[in-house]
């Protein structure tokens, strides 16, 4: 019984911390989408740097979107990855 | 097929030998503290042409999005940015439930290479070209600008 209700709670707040994490995927396309919207705002003023503003929205989007990645990283690994680790510790200390 | 921006070939072409550099010096490691297995080659691989391929599509994006309206540009990059995390997050699910076929960590590991290139390379380029002495405005000139 212990042990069942020991395992639901790993499970569900590797869930919840999977879920929590995936709130940083959205601030990065809503940022993206602003910089870039101001990006073709700067080109229509001056068109003959839109080859220095593409290579800078470039570098800044790799930098925006990176965090999100990181969110999604973490909530993979609290899903796939951190359960079974956490189980076998629960185990290994009930042993 | 849209033809490529010179300036997306030359990022991509950055990007990628960083990355590749990054899988080995990955391999290198695992070899070196004898955790090299398959998976850890295939995961590596996986990894490295998944964070090409998503570096490559958002160039593209940018490229696309840079000649739209703004309110085009702005919902092109939302979306393409959705639909990049869904294909991470899919092949990041893939080397979760194949273990036998990709470690999972050598998978994460070069989707997050991108990030270091750029961060280093504006590191370096601030360091080479810094920015301009400019005198010091102090709240007195902007009292007298306004004055």
């Amino acid at each position: 019984m212990f042990l069942e209700l020991a395992i639901g709670i790993i499970l569900g707040g590797c869930a919840i911390g999977a879920g929590l994490a995936m709130i940083a995927g959205i601030g990065p396309g809503i940022g993206e989408g602003n910089a870039v919207a101001k990006a073709c705002e700067a080109i229509g003023r001056q068109p003959e740097c839109k080859g220095d503003v593409t290579s800078t929205m470039i570098t800044g989007c790799v930098i925006a979107e990176t965090t999100g990645l990181y969110g999604l990283v973490i909530a993979i690994l609290l899903i796939f990855v951190a359960p079974k680790q956490f189980v076998n510790i629960l185990l290994e200390n009930i042993k | 097929m849209a033809k490529l921006d010179p300036v997306v070939k030359k990022e991509t072409a950055y990007v990628a030998a960083w990355v590749l550099a990054g899988c080995m010096l990955i391999q290198g490691v695992c070899l070196v503290a004898g955790w090299w297995s398959l998976p850890v080659l295939l995961g590596a691989l996986l990894g490295g042409v998944t964070a090409v391929g998503n570096f490559l599509l958002m160039c593209r994006m940018v490229q696309k999005a840079v000649t739209q309206t703004e309110k085009q540009a702005k919902n092109t990059v939302q979306l393409s940015q959705g639909l990049r995390l869904m294909m991470q997050g899919l092949v990041l699910v893939l080397a979760a439930v194949l273990p036998q076929t990709f470690n999972i960590w050598t998978t994460a590991i070069p989707l997050l290479i991108p990030r270091i290139a750029i961060t280093v390379r504006e590191w370096l380029g601030a360091k080479r070209n810094p920015a301009p002495d400019r005198p010091a405005i102090g709240w007195d000139d902007e009292e007298d600008e306004d004055d």
